[in-house]
């Protein structure tokens, strides 16, 4: 049954190619924009997936390591002018490490307590970000200076350009979607679940706890880290918002409502509760209220997310869910 | 081979056993006597607060519980624990975790030993998929299945973590005559196999019938030990189990 | 030396307040096992009523607002014990927990609209009261919030300890199910202990408005020092929560003035973790 292709992975791969060819379509520049943003998100919420949907860790503070991500990239180009691809690699580096170096005592602590934790740690790494303006701007971080022309094999590309940057998030999130699900279909990703369903069960089963979560940790830092190195380059300027608390907040909101375990709720939750809503500029003020009221009639009637109530509702349909 | 003292007050009050390898052996007594606590107390799930945990030699008191198990002692649980949304097969696949060495970027770059290794755990579940009769349900997840069906599950996936010792608890509470009967010719089959077992559970009859040596405990303590027959007919056994006949007795 | 004085009085003054609304959420998590994070909206809710209380009869009505706020958070925690946590508390318990996060998000979010999105002030009466305790000096408001606290906590410790009802909260919080077998009514219970704890978080909200900004978000950072109170007391103890929550509120004190006023937050969060991180097994009382 490995070997046959899965009905779901057809519509991803139909999806996957609707992504590529989305910008020989669509020629306005805000629009590529705001879909090199919704990109980003879904990088962004897939980390966060691998931690919350498949190991089951509630994770309140995970926009700190899109935020350290942003900002060692941005202060490495800044500061010591390293181009953006090593500074990228930096950043992702050292996010793990201080991920990793964080998780170790943190991942042991169950339940709220973990959540409460990561909420603790994320608000300071925000608070401290905001006060330690020598280094960090303070308030904003801007002139991250854009992507530079390249020479490849005769062809001169722009990184720079709208369309360019495009690519670069969808190929980063194909990466992304291809790690995960390579992680999960191995024992690795076995022992995620079985920590997310059981975790007495998989210890009595001879499953090291604390160090597949520490794992699922270190992965999903360095994948959200990647993803706030993107986004400090496309954004070109940064703020200490982008790693507290109500970014944490709304993309736990995402993945909940779109569907933990799912690619295909990691596609909902930032449609549904980032793309939307920036076009409906009159509801902005009310959006706290509607994450608030979409997460409680999701967690109350449909715990699965949107992505797990579709799959649901027949094992025929749950085929082609990807 | 496996000796245990405990000098806990509560649970377990300075109980003193040996299980010889390859017996099956078992654990009986009334509600709370702490049973399942040993068990707890060999997997280290649980603090010991005295005396010595052996298994083959070595002192396990206080290693970690996976450890314990990598080490190949695997514990059932009583009620239906399982990973409820996983499906049969990768279910018992669970258990080849800690007999894998599969690494993080073999599994990322798919190299082919790690393939190799993953097919080699798909065969070896399916082997005990079928083993323990669950062929039917090779896809489904686990909690739709029947309560038989789980313990019968739970079993597998213990033993695909290729376990020296198997700890049983309750395995065939709430299961009707024939899913006993199934149940019962499983464990003996894992006996002949080699594999000690430790079996708590309430149903004499299967208990007599089934193991070599049994200990019965109360309140904590152990009242005797040794094979069915002679524990059958302890007088303190009759009492724990029965009530105290003395005072009614006019002599 | 004199300051030391005062800042042990500010630490215990924002202590109290810290009090009540860990006591709030110790009593909810006693007998629910879900951290209530909407008290943090209850408590916002409170100032908002005495905000509108003052603004639209006068400073010296102060004190009316209590009123309100007894017969809305009554109200409120009622609705969202049954609409919320009882169809959730079946499910993983994480579920409550996100509910509880939901709710608070409902909750900030509206009083951003009904509110609006500024900062504002009010003040009462009692706030232009000065009293001297030797070298510290203290608005009669701020004292009040110390004051009432104490009421509220030695009341809250007589409920539960030595009446009858106070028993059957103890007993639906041990273990439910036996608590029903003996014929108390464990919904009641919950209930009951709801509306007790969403009064605790509305007073403090009209305690501390007159003495600090009032806006949608003034009860995020509380509720989250609130519940760290709580899990570093006892989940469930009363005395942990009073207790806990003096420290705390000592700890942000002394820190502020002695260390850094900048980073006054991050002193709460920092013991939090620090605390969380040497008990490793979480910590155990439930």
């Amino acid at each position: 049954m490995e070997n046959i292709v899965q009905p779901r992975t057809i519509i991803f791969l139909a999806l996957g190619l609707m992504a590529l060819v989305i910008p020989l379509i669509v020629k306005s520049n805000y629009w590529l924009y705001m879909l090199t943003i919704l990109g980003i998100f879904m990088i962004l919420v897939s980390s966060l997936d691998l931690l919350y949907g498949f190991t089951g860790l509630a994770s309140l503070g995970h926009a700190a390591f899109f935020g350290i991500g942003a900002y060692c990239t941005a202060l490495f180009q800044l500061k010591f002018g390293f181009p953006f691809l090593v500074s990228l690699i930096i950043g992702i580096f050292l996010t793990t490490l201080f991920s990793t170096l964080i998780g170790w005592p943190m991942l042991r602590i169950r339940g709220p307590y973990f959540a409460l934790g990561t909420l603790a740690f994320g608000t300071i790494i925000t608070i401290i970000i905001h006060n330690w303006d020598e280094l960090t701007g303070g308030v904003s971080l801007s002139g991250i200076p854009l992507l530079p022309k390249v020479e490849l094999l005769g062809l001169s590309i722009d990184f720079a350009s709208k369309r360019s940057y495009y690519y670069i998030v969808i190929f980063s999130l194909f990466l992304t979607i291809l790690i995960i699900r390579r992680l999960m279909d191995s024992k690795i990703g076995r022992a995620f679940e079985s920590i997310r369903e059981n975790q007495d069960l998989a210890v009595a089963l001879g499953v090291n706890s604390l160090r597949y979560k520490l794992i699922s940790f270190a992965t999903a830092s360095a994948i959200a880290a990647g993803a706030g190195g993107l986004y400090a380059n496309y954004m070109g300027a940064i703020e200490p918002e982008i790693a507290g608390s109500h970014m944490s907040f709304n993309l736990l909101v995402m993945i909940v409502v779109g569907g933990p375990g799912t690619i295909t709720g990691t596609i909902i939750g930032p449609l549904l509760l980032w793309f939307v809503p920036e076009f409906l500029e009159a509801a902005q003020a009310y959006r706290p209220l509607f994450f608030g009221l979409l997460l409680l009639l999701v967690i109350i009637f449909m715990p699965m997310g949107i992505a797990g109530r579709i799959r649901a509702i027949d094992p025929r349909i749950d085929r082609w869910i990807p | 081979m496996l000796s245990v003292t405990f000098g806990r007050l509560k649970a377990v009050d300075n109980i003193d056993f040996e299980i010889q390898a390859g017996e099956l052996f078992g654990l009986i007594g009334p509600n709370g006597a702490g049973k399942t606590t040993i068990f707890n107390a060999i997997t280290n799930t649980v603090p010991i607060s005295g005396g010595s945990v052996r298994f083959m030699g070595k002192f396990i008191h206080g290693t970690k519980p996976h450890e314990v198990a990598k080490m190949g002692v695997v514990r059932i649980f009583q009620s239906a624990t399982i990973f409820t949304k996983t499906p049969v097969l990768v279910h018992i696949m669970n258990g080849l975790h800690c007999r894998s060495t599969t690494t993080y970027w073999g599994a990322l770059l798919r190299t082919p030993s790690f393939k190799k290794e993953e097919a080699g755990n798909r065969k070896r579940a399916r082997e005990l998929l079928k083993f323990t009769n669950l062929e039917c349900v090779e896809d489904q997840p686990a909690g739709s299945l029947s309560w038989a069906q789980q313990k019968r599950l739970m079993l597998a996936t213990a033993l695909s973590v290729d376990p020296k010792l198997i700890l049983l608890d309750e395995p065939i509470a709430g299961m009707n005559a024939d899913e006993i009967a199934e149940m019962i010719e499983l464990i003996k089959t894992i006996r002949t196999n080699g594999i000690t077992t430790i079996v708590i559970d309430h149903n004499m009859k299967v208990m007599m019938n089934i193991c070599d040596r049994m200990m019965v405990m109360n309140f904590g303590q152990k009242l005797t030990e040794g094979p069915p027959e002679t524990v059958a007919q302890d007088p303190r056994v009759i009492e724990a189990y029965l009530g105290s006949s003395k005072n009614d007795q006019s002599q | 030396m004199g300051e030391f004085f005062q800042y042990t009085a500010n630490g215990l003054i924002t202590g109290g307040a810290y009090g009540l609304l860990a006591l709030a959420m110790t009593m909810i998590y006693g007998i629910l096992s879900v951290p209530n994070f909407a008290l943090g909206g209850v408590y916002a809710i409170g100032a908002f009523i005495s905000f509108y209380v003052i603004s639209w009869m006068g400073s010296a009505y102060y004190l009316l607002s209590i009123i309100p706020v007894v017969i809305l958070t009554g109200i409120l925690a009622l609705i969202t014990e049954k609409l919320v946590f009882r169809p959730l508390h079946d499910g993983p318990h994480t579920a409550g927990f996100i509910g509880a996060l939901g709710l608070y998000a409902i909750l900030e979010g509206g009083g951003n609209i009904l509110f609006g999105p500024t900062w504002r002030t009010i003040a009462s009466p009692y706030n232009d009261v000065i009293i001297q305790i030797g070298p510290v000096f203290l608005t009669l408001q701020r004292v009040l919030i110390l004051v009432i606290c104490l009421i509220f906590a030695t009341g809250i410790f007589y409920l539960v300890y030595h009446t009858m009802i106070g028993k059957m909260i103890r007993a639906s919080s041990e273990n439910k199910d036996v608590a029903q077998l003996m014929g108390i009514s464990t919904n009641r219970m919950t209930s009951l202990t709801f509306i007790v704890g969403y009064l605790l978080a509305g007073i403090a909200g009209v305690l501390v408005a007159p003495t600090a900004l009032v806006g949608a978000s003034m009860g995020l950072t509380p509720i989250l020092k609130a519940f760290i109170v709580v899990a570093l007391g006892g989940l469930g103890s009363v005395t942990g929560a009073i207790v806990g929550g003096f420290i705390l509120g000592l700890a942000e004190d002394y820190g502020a003035a002695y260390i850094s006023s900048m980073y006054k937050d991050i002193f709460s969060f920092g013991i939090f973790l620090v605390v969380l991180l040497l008990m490793p097994k979480g910590l155990y009382r439930r």
